[in-house]
């Protein structure tokens, strides 16, 4: 048989790439393309009902499909002031627990190790990288029964609704995600020291500015109603217009964000190094461990961050399951208002997610979402121009384009479906 | 599709297999892999899969199973071929590097199986639209009838050999 390379599969959830012009050994340009044809959700939920647009945003991505419905459950209710039960809190925040781990699973064992382990160049993989498939594999699963438990469905899940959930789980599921979470912490360590081992080339090294959600009550998580930035301040989400200044740019559909003129970067790196020191237990360890000042200059740490994370949403798991039991089901809260505005965020697996909202007479006038990806693309652009720059000055053109598709599949950014994420135009 | 047929034939005839299909319902030819699985899933539950019932526990449960020694994917693949046309891929044709960040890449996958004693192929069917929303086209569906119809006797012919009752 012939052996060829397939370009694409056709499997497109998004599309997307990366141009990099070089002329004379120099870098001219890098563009981040999205040709994703705008999908207009934002104007599709106007004139709907809070519910309805809950069924209608988690559609924005099958990945982060509760972090969706998690921001705009924090959006409107707060909209309508509705104060959620705390069981719904906490059974919504064990939610995005399996779906920060679901989306990391996948983003370290299965699409950023290969390059590390120098796969992509080697004609058949590695035992070692076998186990690590596995390894990913498994992690995946368990999250994806986590988020199937308590949104009763693996994606687009329609159990969390306003005020409160459909359905809570059972005893015996929390219970069964227990044990099964507690078995996989030994898993996700032997993650962790395998990404730490791990070689991270520095050629794109440059501090950036980093945003992340403050949690409440000095703990490490996903959900606030502040929002840190590396510069020392704090601003409330419903200043999120200030904070990610999106602009549009004629190369692509996706928007772009920047903070006081300067990119910034969202996600995983940006938690640990802004909520790091919160970390308690054996991802605690982990953190002061392995931290170190060289994670604000290189974003591939951001996959050796994702790596605690799985470890902290499973040591999180049993404490939370642990709370939920104890409660029993509340009603569904009733909103007290039919009009209100407001802004919902959360900590997607990319990022900080927003969701604002208007109500007017009970529907849904405005409808404003910023999501991770888009307020990284300034960001992945910078570094790939530097990394381009630092590899072509270094004699490593033929080590191009798989270095500059590491430093951007390091913010798991949701353009899928590229062959050759990135495209060098030499001329 | 005869020569694939024959190679395809002696996959299936020769092992004891199992079919994932893979895709998207809405982007419109990229149906195609559930679509065939799920119609062909009653004749063998045990033995036919589609992605939505979740990648990573049917490949773990493969893994540990005894009874299966192929593993066929089927989806949509731009190979820049004709509509329709069908392409069997190992996967050595694959590339590595596929990126993805919302599905799991198959080369890893196949490696991964391999590395455990289960060989797998990539059976492609060249698309003509992928549309958001559009419906899967006229010679797309024809071909993955012809398969639908070809792998049901595959499967139905195990059937009554091995009275496993897949």
């Amino acid at each position: 048989m012939k052996t060829i390379t397939i370009d694409s599969l056709a499997r497109v959830e998004g599309h997307g790439g990366i141009t990099v012009e070089v002329e004379d050994g120099r870098v001219r340009g890098v563009r981040v393309n999205i040709h994703e044809g705008p999908r207009l959700i934002e104007a599709l939920v106007v004139g709907k009902t809070p519910e309805e647009d809950l069924n209608i945003v988690p559609r924005i991505c099958a990945i982060c499909t509760l972090s969706h419905k998690y921001a705009a459950l924090r959006g409107l209710e707060k909209a309508l002031g509705i104060e959620a039960p705390w069981k719904a809190k906490l059974t919504r925040d064990l939610m995005l627990l399996g779906e920060i781990m679901e989306s990391h699973s996948l983003h370290i064992f299965l699409l950023s190790l290969p390059d590390f382990l120098g796969y992509p160049s080697a004609i058949a993989m590695s035992d070692r990288y076998a186990e690590e498939v596995k390894r990913g594999l498994e992690l995946k699963q368990f999250a994806h029964r986590v988020m199937e438990i308590t949104s009763a469905r693996m994606i687009h899940g329609e159990n969390p609704i306003i005020g409160g959930f459909g359905r809570y789980p059972t005893d015996a599921e929390l219970s069964g995600i227990k044990e099964s979470a507690q078995e996989l912490v030994g898993e996700a360590e032997r993650g962790i020291e395998l990404l730490a081992s791990l070689d991270y080339p520095s050629f794109m090294e440059e501090e950036t500015v980093f945003m992340a959600l403050n949690p409440p009550d000095d703990h490490y998580g996903f959900v606030g109603d502040g929002v840190l930035i590396s510069t020392g301040e704090e601003r409330s989400v419903e200043e999120y217009r200030e904070l990610t200044q999106e602009r549009v740019v004629p190369h692509s559909f996706a928007k772009r964000s920047r903070y006081n003129g300067r990119s910034f970067t969202v996600g995983a790196l940006g938690r640990m190094i802004l909520v790091g020191e919160r970390l308690t237990g054996r991802t605690g360890e982990y953190f002061k461990k392995l931290y170190n000042q060289r994670w604000k200059k290189n974003p591939l740490f951001n996959n050796l961050a994702q790596a605690i994370e799985i470890l902290y949403c499973l040591e999180n798991i049993p404490e939370l399951v642990d709370e939920i039991v104890k409660l029993e089901d509340p009603p569904i809260a009733n909103p007290p208002r039919t009009d209100g505005e407001a802004t919902g965020a959360v900590e997607a697996p990319r990022g900080t997610l927003y969701h604002h909202y208007k109500i007017e007479d009970g529907l849904i006038s405005e409808a404003d979402i910023v999501t991770p990806t888009a307020q990284n693309l300034d960001d992945i652009e910078k570094y790939i121009g530097i990394a381009a720059e630092k590899l072509i000055s270094q004699g490593e053109g033929s080590n191009l384009e798989l270095g500059l598709e590491m430093v951007a599949r390091a913010y798991d950014p949701c353009i899928s479906c590229s062959a050759h994420l990135v495209k060098v135009e030499r001329r | 599709m005869k020569g694939l047929n024959r190679s395809l034939k002696e996959l299936v005839d020769s092992r004891l297999f199992v079919l994932i299909g893979l895709g998207n319902p809405d982007r419109g030819d990229d149906v195609m892999g559930v679509w065939v699985a799920k119609k062909l899933k009653n004749l063998a539950p045990k033995r036919v899969f589609e992605e939505d019932e979740g990648i990573e526990g049917i490949i773990l449960d493969i893994l540990k199973r005894g009874d299966v020694g192929m593993i066929l994917f089927l989806d949509t693949v731009d190979f820049g071929g004709h509509p329709g046309e069908l392409r069997l891929f190992s996967r050595e044709n694959l590339s590595p590097s596929i990126i993805s960040t919302h599905k799991i890449p198959l080369r890893p996958l196949m490696e991964l199986l391999g590395k455990k004693g289960k060989e797998s192929y990539l059976l492609g069917v060249q698309p003509r639209t992928l549309d958001f929303g559009s419906e899967m086209s006229d010679v797309v569906e024809e071909i993955s009838k012809d398969l639908i119809s070809h792998l049901s006797q595959v499967i139905i012919g195990k059937r009554k050999k091995e009275g496993d009752g897949t």
